[in-house]
């Protein structure tokens, strides 16, 4: 149990020096343009199908079940405003993230880790190149700008596709719809979810480089980085959700 | 001059050094042997700080480099050139551009990055393969490879992880002469480890035998050949214990 316990702090010891790493170096070394363009190609680019029907679905099925509801007290054009808030607070960040760190941190660990086990991170130290300074700083820099903007697509097409499903499929009134959606979404919403998505992006980022660099030996060792970049980054972001909404409630009153 | 004293490391509950000894003069070429698993590599992997001893130093031209923080490091590490086991080739690149790869760090001119990393494959005759991707060559051009990026900063020290592990005897002997040409022409101070010792012979200057942690016997390759050293005698002639146990009991016997 102690040496459980310590091995639990000494990673986390581990990951807040990598994050100071992180941080002192992309102020320090040149940026590395191709490397982080590439990046943010794989990052972001290509992880917008995956977003986008996220999105899309989780604001349809949204639609259908909360116009169940309040159609039994008759408050149909309701719809909209609660889809919006929900999409831009919670689950466009949320579900984004979630995906996120199950594409981009699994490829991320996966690729890491199976450069230490060749040793080509002890490769690129031997020549003087750091690989946090190589590896995981275009990585992180490339998750920081994807992440808030593949969370910003999945909130348009989450409200939209409600919109679709509740006014052309349900037939709640569209002009009540539109009214109350913009009545009641406030640009602080869309703002918090954003902000959260800029977090997530440094969860996921420092986890998955950090369980890459660490990979145990073999393809054993590589196999469970990656599935543990996806188990810590998820539970990571699902837990640090809350404790960011609580704080964000406290700091900006919705 | 690489002189290490008093070198341990142990891996948990393994003691791999044990307290080594040794010194390599400047424009020698030492082969360290040894047993499979006895820390060959570990001891290189000290020798230009890529692993940190739990006790000793390891001097580089009177610099100890045991306590540099990996940022301090860099200008030693720009005097090495490693050549990794598996060549540890970065798999996203060509050939061409993980021969670059220390030139380009160092920012050099593209047209001089060009000339000279053709100039290296030239010398490791890979100018054929020099778009292929490392996945698409065999072993051999792989240690060639590794060798020429290795090279192509012209290191004042090479280290070279079983130069020659994997190969066939010819490709072998290619590389034990293309060791001997880096010494004489670049006036390169080489350490290899091995446990081929024909490749042995033929390169080294000095041998020196890693055994137990410790180093256990030096000469130059004719005084290993004409030793009297039972250890030694044995590791040469590549007799294992269970041999010589039924070797005895049969002499026993007569």
């Amino acid at each position: 149990m102690g040496g459980y316990c310590l091995a639990q702090l000494s990673q986390l010891g581990q990951l807040v020096i990598l994050f100071g790493d992180l941080i002192r170096l992309t102020f320090t070394r040149r940026p590395r343009w191709s490397e982080t363009i590439e990046q943010i190609y794989k990052i972001g680019w290509q992880s917008q199908v995956v977003v986008l029907i996220t999105g899309a679905f989780t604001g349809m099925v949204f639609a259908v079940q909360t116009y169940h509801q309040f159609h039994k007290v008759k408050m149909d054009t309701a719809v909209g405003p609660v889809i919006a808030v929900a999409m831009a607070r919670e689950l466009a960040p949320v579900l984004t993230a979630l995906m996120v760190a199950g594409r981009v941190g699994a490829a991320i660990a996966a690729e890491l880790g199976t450069m230490k086990v060749t040793e080509q991170l002890d490769a690129l130290r031997s020549m003087g190149t750091s690989p946090v300074d190589y590896l995981a700083i275009p990585r992180f820099l490339a998750l920081l700008l994807a992440l808030p903007l593949l969370t910003a697509e999945a909130m348009a097409f989450g409200i939209f596709s409600g919109y679709l499903v509740g006014v052309r499929m349900l037939g709640i009134d569209e002009a009540y719809f539109l009214t109350n959606m913009f009545k009641f979404t406030d640009i602080k919403d869309v703002g918090s979810g954003l902000v959260k998505a800029v977090f997530f992006a440094i969860f996921i980022a420092l986890i998955s480089c950090h369980k890459g660099f660490t990979a145990g030996e073999g393809a054993e060792g590589v196999g469970r980085a990656t599935t543990q970049a996806v188990v810590v980054s998820s539970l990571t972001v699902l837990i640090a959700n809350f404790f960011i909404a609580v704080l964000f409630n406290a700091v900006i009153p919705p | 001059m690489i002189k290490i004293e008093g070198l341990q490391k142990s891996f948990g509950e393994t003691d791999v050094l044990r307290g080594v000894d040794f010194e390599i003069p400047d424009g020698e070429t030492v082969v360290i042997i040894g047993r499979s698993g006895g820390g060959k590599s570990v001891l290189l992997k000290h020798i230009c700080g890529l692993l940190k001893p739990d006790a000793g130093r390891v001097l580089v031209d009177g610099v100890d480099v045991v306590p540099l923080s990996e940022s301090e490091l860099r200008p030693i590490r720009k005097q090495f050139g490693f050549l990794f086991q598996g060549a540890a080739l970065f798999d996203s690149m060509t050939l061409f551009d993980n021969v670059a790869f220390p030139l380009r760090e160092d920012r050099l001119a593209e047209s001089d990055v060009e000339q000279r990393v053709m100039e290296m494959l030239t010398l490791v005759d890979l100018t054929k393969a020099r778009d292929k991707k490392p996945s698409e060559l065999s072993g051999g051009m792989r240690k060639r490879a590794g060798l020429a990026r290795a090279c192509v900063a012209h290191p004042k020290y090479l280290l070279y992880d079983e130069p020659t592990t994997g190969l066939d005897p010819i490709r072998a002997d290619n590389i034990n002469d293309l060791i001997l040409r880096l010494r004489d022409h670049l006036h390169v101070t080489g350490v290899a480890v091995t446990h081929d010792m024909k490749s042995a012979f033929k390169i080294a200057d000095r041998i020196a035998l890693l055994h137990e942690g410790r180093i256990h016997a030096v000469g130059t390759p004719l005084e290993i050949q004409q030793t009297t050293d039972p250890l030694v005698k044995q590791f040469i002639a590549g007799v294992s214990d269970l041999n010589q146990e039924t070797l005895y009991g049969a002499t026993k016997n007569n």
